[in-house]
């Protein structure tokens, strides 16, 4: 028999890897790509990706629609974990469809470590070409 | 009839727009066109606000033009992506030590967004403080001007992008006309509605609108 947060891990395969899933690929800051879950290798690496949200400036008080992308992983489906203050990169869809093109963001904000019941939720910034 | 402050928070956002050059976007600027190199780093904007203003009394405002000590607020805005060499990131056959590199040498946006509010202080200052524009093109109408103070926030990693936000203060001073408000009326409409089958016809109603 499982104890509870055992119980809420494997649930995860469900809430996070389930009928909501889209498609994340990682890269470390050594330049190890993972596309493929650690629990199964040959499935893509998924987990739950939202995009964007209505923010208030506390500067100035003005509303801002920002594109916020939030990413929610299973830690046991990955093969390295990202820690704060790491250079990764996150590639998630443009859209939210499976089978969409990719964009690329960088995971430069502390991370949410929510190890107690195993996912990492990451929060991204854009990334575009360097002149 | 509008006071001077307004001329000249007007006169500011014109100087600022007319001078802006693809670098920065002055809100509220009527601009007469937009190109791609108005596009370019388009998320750094300068915004303009009256703030304070003070009146000292003497004794020929009490019955002549009233001095007008006033200060603006100038508020800047800069937001920035991480950048790096998307062309390796992106690339499916990069290897690991391409990677490595690649992602070593990004520039950090916190970083880029302390650099690009500088120069954007850099052109507003340079803008403001330039000799030709002593008077904001309201010639014998504005004395003093001065960009005071230059308050910068910290950057602030809000979705994607990170933020950071200036302040500055205008301060400037001119002599108001009171030529007094007259006010404009309301309109007041007065109607009956005839409703069939109504004999008495006293349904009435009186709409004041202001």
């Amino acid at each position: 028999m499982v104890n509870l947060r055992e119980q809420v891990e494997s649930d995860l395969a469900i809430t996070l890897e389930g009928d909501f899933k889209l498609p994340v690929i990682l890269i470390s800051p050594d330049g190890e790509t993972q596309d493929k879950s650690a629990n199964d290798p040959t499935a893509d690496l998924v987990g739950h990706v939202l995009y964007d949200t209505l923010i208030q400036n506390p500067d100035t008080g003005a509303e801002m629609v920002v594109h916020k992308p939030v990413v929610t992983l299973r830690r046991s489906s990955l093969s390295r974990i990202p820690q704060s203050g790491e250079k990764w990169v996150v590639k998630i869809p443009t859209t939210p469809s499976y089978s969409a093109a990719k964009e690329t963001f960088f995971l430069e904000r502390p991370l949410e470590d929510g190890g107690a019941i195993g996912f990492i939720r990451l929060y991204l910034m854009r990334a575009i070409q360097e002149p | 009839m509008v006071m001077e402050f307004e001329t000249i928070r007007d006169a500011l956002i014109t100087m600022l727009g007319n001078a802006e050059a693809g670098q920065y976007r002055t809100i509220g600027y009527q601009r007469q066109g937009d190109s791609a190199v108005e596009n370019l780093d388009f998320l750094r904007s300068v915004r303009v606000f009256y703030r304070e203003g003070e009146f000292p009394k003497s004794g020929a405002s009490t019955h002549d033009d009233v001095l007008h000590h006033m200060s603006f607020q100038l508020e800047l805005t800069v937001a920035k992506a991480v950048e790096a060499d998307l062309t390796v990131i992106d690339n499916p056959s990069a290897t690991p030590a391409q990677l490595t590199a690649a992602i070593a040498a990004s520039s950090m946006a916190e970083y880029l967004a302390d650099r690009s509010m500088d120069e954007l202080w850099r052109l507003v200052f340079l803008t403001i403080m330039d000799a030709r524009n002593i008077d904001l093109d309201l010639p014998d109408n504005v004395g003093t001007r001065w960009l005071a103070r230059f308050q910068k926030g910290e950057p602030d990693p809000r979705g994607q992008y990170v933020y950071l936000t200036a302040f500055a203060l205008f301060t400037c001073q001119a002599y108001e006309q009171v030529s007094g408000e007259t006010g404009t009326a309301g309109g007041i409409f007065d109607n009956v509605i005839d409703l069939d089958g109504d004999d008495v016809e006293k349904t009435g109603v009186l709409v004041d609108n202001p």
